[in-house]
């Protein structure tokens, strides 16, 4: 009745999209708070603030996903309690894969505009 | 169930799996009696006892067609509006009921039809699906059928004493607030949809515990019908989601009520913040919405086309998607409202991404058809319909995702047309072949499969006549939401088009009524069974305590592949063939492998929830028109009901462990995490501390848009003495708790009153610490009505006090037990359940504290 082990393959499975959703978060407070806080003029290493931020959270997020994707082509994810079913497991283990294929996609995809739309017009 | 096919019925072409070698939990034969004690526990009630059901055989039903009814009354007002648009500067109504006619008819199809439809079937059919004789909390799901038919209907009748809202589905302020909506219209759908909403958040814990802990042994996540698995992601979208719009409704019904000023500009207020917070949950809404109708669908189309589902992984990756990314679109509502263009493009990049997993229940579907042979009968024509009319729905989704397109068409009826291809197409087509497919599962005979062909083209026919020609009215430039227009704009023809084809789909409801009136026979005991050669569990016979023993499931498709599975269900060779401890019982399984924990005692039929519910109607009723003193008794006599039927929960396990096959003995009750009560728990934490989020999401929104003038210049901060105080007695509190945690679990050996004396101390510190936190700004002489600032740190407060409230209640219910001889190591749910929200709801006081402490000074205002 170890219930608790219940969460480690939820987890790993979702955690992609968990990511993609920290991210998202993250990239909209940020030029949220540049726009009203009138932060544009702002520089870092040669890039304006949010461009330089949104790029930061978005390797940030790449490196996130692609450490889980690793551990679950490894078989390191965490699996299911004494190994009880190997089916579910493995069941498990793709899914947190292909899960986290599509984070990738959604990640990317929202960072682009970032480099071609101006922050606060 | 009877063997026979009918009209109905489907030829099995599908080739059959090998049988594998099954070593059965139970021998043969069974004991005399086992059977007829089963059905004597599950007998149904007859008479006036049937407002008193409980489980889902029953209350499912009453569900899905509490949903119809509201379905058919909001077609109707729906066939006023046509009426008054077929022609120019047409009279037959005015703007005010006109206005009142689209407000009702977008809430009650999205709040009283849609989300409660599939919450509904989700009842009816998730434990007969999973191999459970129910879900694990039917009283709960009795008082959320009740308490939304009592309020959907009183809220219906507010039209006919023309008090019905009138600010559109969306209730925007500044329209919605005092000042531009005096009466007690806007009150309505405050108070009435917030009601409403709590009962479908009742109704997703259900599904969500019944889903991960009422399988039949065996079926681990990975054999998870795609049904279950929407329906789970459906119920973690409602947790997360429809939070957002209790909060709103909660701030907009204080400005109304006492002029705290979220949402009015000149005090600090901003009427966007409403915006968000609805859209945060009206986005994820639609795909509530879709995602059950999908998950039916991909039921559906294996047992129409007699072969598995092709990609299933794909297609739970696909759900598990939908659900998150459609959190990350609400703004695609806003993009008229001066949000920074980069931000918008955000929202258009998600509103694109979530249409990948969308296609990828698509291609799966169209696979699986073209995998096996469909069978043109009723069910299959509307899941072609669906897939026709949503696909193009979803086409025009991908237009009104780009921003300069969105700019466009914004607030005309291409809108219009755009969600009504949606959500008809996304949810009516699918729930009709819902009906038609799974209706020889409730009723004696089956639908007419004629009638149903005419219905399906009817609708298909009228759906498009009504809502393609929208689209063009839309682009000629017509706006939503106007009760006439002159003659000289040329939007007549369009308009009487739309009003033939939206009485053709009137036409198609009623002949499905017609069908349902002739054929549906539910209640008898006996259902047409199997007609469409299905393979999943619900397809087993069954009576009202579903089946005779809950299988062994190895399968996706147990039936198909496991050909005498029937046959060996009904004999009892499998798990709990009979009533062990003499009542209604249920086996509980691990979340993923579905391994048996224990056996949990089902409650049988009970007045309290219909009657808690009916008070609990009116308590909000009473809110609405102003009658405190009688909705104050009614809250009362509500909460003394739910008491009641909680009373004899966590029964005494002195009778455990009871066998449940020849080599399987379970314990009655569980404690802490592998406890079903716990998983409850947790699931209604995780509602509120969503509520909170959100709250602390509208603080640092207010502060962040209107910094300037949000806090008032000469107001000051309470000394860090009054963050200290409020945040002592907190953890004070809980440490009391924490001690009757460890208590319990030495009972009955150990004398119970320390225990009684902690639960004693911990209530008083925990309403001692709101109180100090409560003076602690009082004594500033700030002000919730001031300012946006004084109006959101005293909501921390509200939020904070309406929680309290419930642990006063909590740990009063704890003490009673004690006092009662009911609380023991053994029997120590209320304890485990009270201390964990008890833990919670510290947490939650020391982050509000934070927030109105510690954050100002963090910022420079202080």
């Amino acid at each position: 009745m170890r219930e608790q082990t219940f969460f480690k393959p939820l987890l790993a499975s979702v955690s992609g999209l968990v990511i993609w959703a920290a991210h998202f978060g993250i990239i909209y407070a940020v030029n949220a708070l540049n726009c009203e806080r009138r932060w544009m003029d702002q520089t870092v290493l040669g890039m304006g603030l949010v461009p330089f931020a949104i790029t930061m959270a978005t390797i940030a997020a790449v490196l996130g996903l692609a450490i889980i994707a690793a551990l679950a082509f490894l078989d390191k994810a965490p699996n299911l309690p004494d190994a009880a079913n190997e089916r579910t497991s493995v069941f498990f283990r793709k899914l947190t894969i292909t899960v986290t294929a599509l984070a990738l996609v959604a990640v990317i995809y929202q960072t682009i505009p970032v480099y071609v739309v101006p922050a606060c017009a | 169930m009877s063997e026979k096919t009918s009209e109905g019925g489907i030829a099995d072409t599908r080739k059959r799996a090998p049988t594998t070698e099954i070593e059965y939990p139970n021998s043969l034969p069974r004991p005399e009696g086992e059977l007829e004690q089963l059905q004597k526990v599950w007998e149904p009630p007859r008479g006036l006892r049937l407002f008193s059901a409980v489980n889902n055989n029953y209350v499912g039903v009453y569900y899905v067609g509490a949903s119809f009814l509201f379905f058919v009354l909001a077609g109707i007002l729906a066939l006023v509006i046509r009426t008054q648009l077929a022609m120019p500067e047409n009279a037959f109504i005015g703007h005010e009921l006109y206005n009142q006619l689209f407000t009702m008819h977008g809430t009650m199809m999205m709040f009283l039809f849609a989300v409660p439809a599939v919450e509904a079937m989700g009842v009816y059919l998730l434990p007969n699906m999973l191999g459970a004789r129910d879900l694990p909390f039917p009283r709960l799901s009795a008082y959320a059928f009740w308490a939304y038919f009592a309020g959907g209907l009183a809220f219906f009748c507010s039209i006919f004493f023309g008090l019905a809202p009138n600010g559109g589905w969306f209730m925007y302020p500044p329209l919605t607030s005092t000042e531009y909506s005096p009466g007690i219209n806007a009150d309505f759908w405050l108070l009435g949809i917030g009601f409403i909403e709590i009962s479908a958040i009742a109704g997703a814990i259900e599904i969500v515990v019944g889903i991960m802990k009422t399988r039949s042994p065996g079926m681990s996540l990975d054999k998870l019908p795609v049904y279950a698995w929407a329906m789970l992601v459906f119920a973690g979208m409602i947790i997360f989601g429809f939070p957002a719009i209790i909060l709103g409704t909660l701030l907009l019904e204080l400005e109304r009520a006492f002029d705290w000023p979220f949402f009015i500009a000149e005090r600090g207020g901003d009427p966007v913040l409403w915006q968000h917070l609805f859209w945060f949950f009206g986005h994820p809404e639609v795909y509530i919405i879709f995602l059950p109708a999908a998950g039916m669908v991909s039921m559906m189309v294996p047992t129409m086309a007699q072969t598995p589902l092709v990609a299933y992984r794909l297609v739970v990756l696909a759900i598990l998607a939908t659900g998150f990314l459609s959190f990350g679109l609400w703004v695609h509502h806003m993009y008229t409202t001066g949000i920074p263009s980069l931000s918008l493009s955000f929202f258009s990049a998600a509103s694109m991404a979530v249409a990948i997993p969308s296609g990828i229940q698509v291609f799966a579907w169209i696979a699986t058809l073209a995998a096996g042979k469909i069978q043109f009968k009723t069910p299959a024509l509307f899941i072609l319909g669906f897939l026709f009319i949503f696909t193009l729905g979803g086409l025009t989704g991908v237009m009104v995702a780009l921003v300069p397109f969105d700019w466009q068409v914004h607030d005309t009826y291409f809108v219009v047309a755009h969600f009504h291809y949606v959500l008809i197409g996304g949810m009516v087509f699918p729930l009709f072949a819902a009906v038609y497919y799974w209706i020889p599962l409730a009723s004696e005979r089956p639908l007419s499969e004629r009638i149903g062909k005419w219905v399906f083209w009817l609708l298909f026919i009228g759906v498009n006549v009504t809502f393609f020609t929208m689209h063009i009215t839309g682009l000629a430039g017509m706006p939503r939401r106007v009760y006439t227009y002159p003659q000289n704009l040329s939007w007549g023809a369009l308009n009487m088009v739309s009003t033939v084809g939206s009485y053709m789909i009137a036409a198609g409801v009623l002949l499905f009524l017609i069908d349902l009136a002739r054929n549906f026979r539910p209640f008898t005991g006996n259902n047409a069974g199997d007609v469409w050669k299905a393979g999943t569990l619900e397809w087993l016979p069954s009576g009202n305590y579903q089946t005779r023993s809950i299988p062994h499931v190895a399968s996706r498709e147990p039936l198909w592949d496991q050909p005498t599975l029937a046959e060996d269900v009904v004999a009892g060779r499998y798990y709990l063939p009979g009533a062990p401890t003499g009542g209604r019982e249920t086996i509980i399984t691990s979340p993923i492998d579905a391994r048996p924990q224990y056996l949990l005692k089902l409650p049988g039929p009970s007045w309290a929830p219909f009657l808690g519910a009916l008070f609990t109607a009116a308590f909000f009723m009473g809110l609405t028109i102003k009658l405190y003193i009688a909705s104050l008794a009614c809250g009362v006599l509500a909460i003394a009901m739910i008491l009641w039927w909680m009373w004899d929960t966590n029964p005494d396990t002195a009778d455990h462990p009871v066998r449940v096959g020849d080599k399987l003995e379970l314990p009655i009750n569980a404690a802490g995490p592998a406890s079903h009560s716990w998983w409850g728990t947790v699931t209604l934490i995780l509602v509120g501390a969503t509520l909170f989020t959100c709250l602390v999401f509208s603080y640092l929104y207010l502060w962040l848009v209107n910094g300037e003038i949000w806090l008032p210049s000469q107001q000051e901060l309470p000394t860090l003495l009054w963050y200290a105080l409020p945040a002592g007695l907190y953890l004070a509190s809980s440490a009391a708790m924490a001690f009757v945690f460890r208590h319990a679990g030495k009972l009955p050996g150990s004398n119970a009153w320390p225990l009684r004396l902690a639960l004693v101390l911990a209530i008083p510190l925990m309403i001692a610490g709101l109180g100090a936190s409560i003076y602690g700004q009082w004594q500033t002489g700030l002000s919730p009505t001031q300012s946006s600032y004084g109006a959101v740190v005293y909501m921390l407060n509200v939020i904070q006090g309406i929680y309290v409230f419930a642990l006063v209640l909590m740990g009063s219910f704890v003490l009673m037990r004690s006092l009662t001889g009911r609380l023991s190591a053994s029997r120590r749910a209320s304890v485990d359940n009270t201390t964990l929200f008890w833990h919670y709801m510290t947490a939650q006081g020391l982050i509000g504290l934070s927030l109105a402490h510690i954050f100002p000074r963090l910022v420079g205002m202080g």
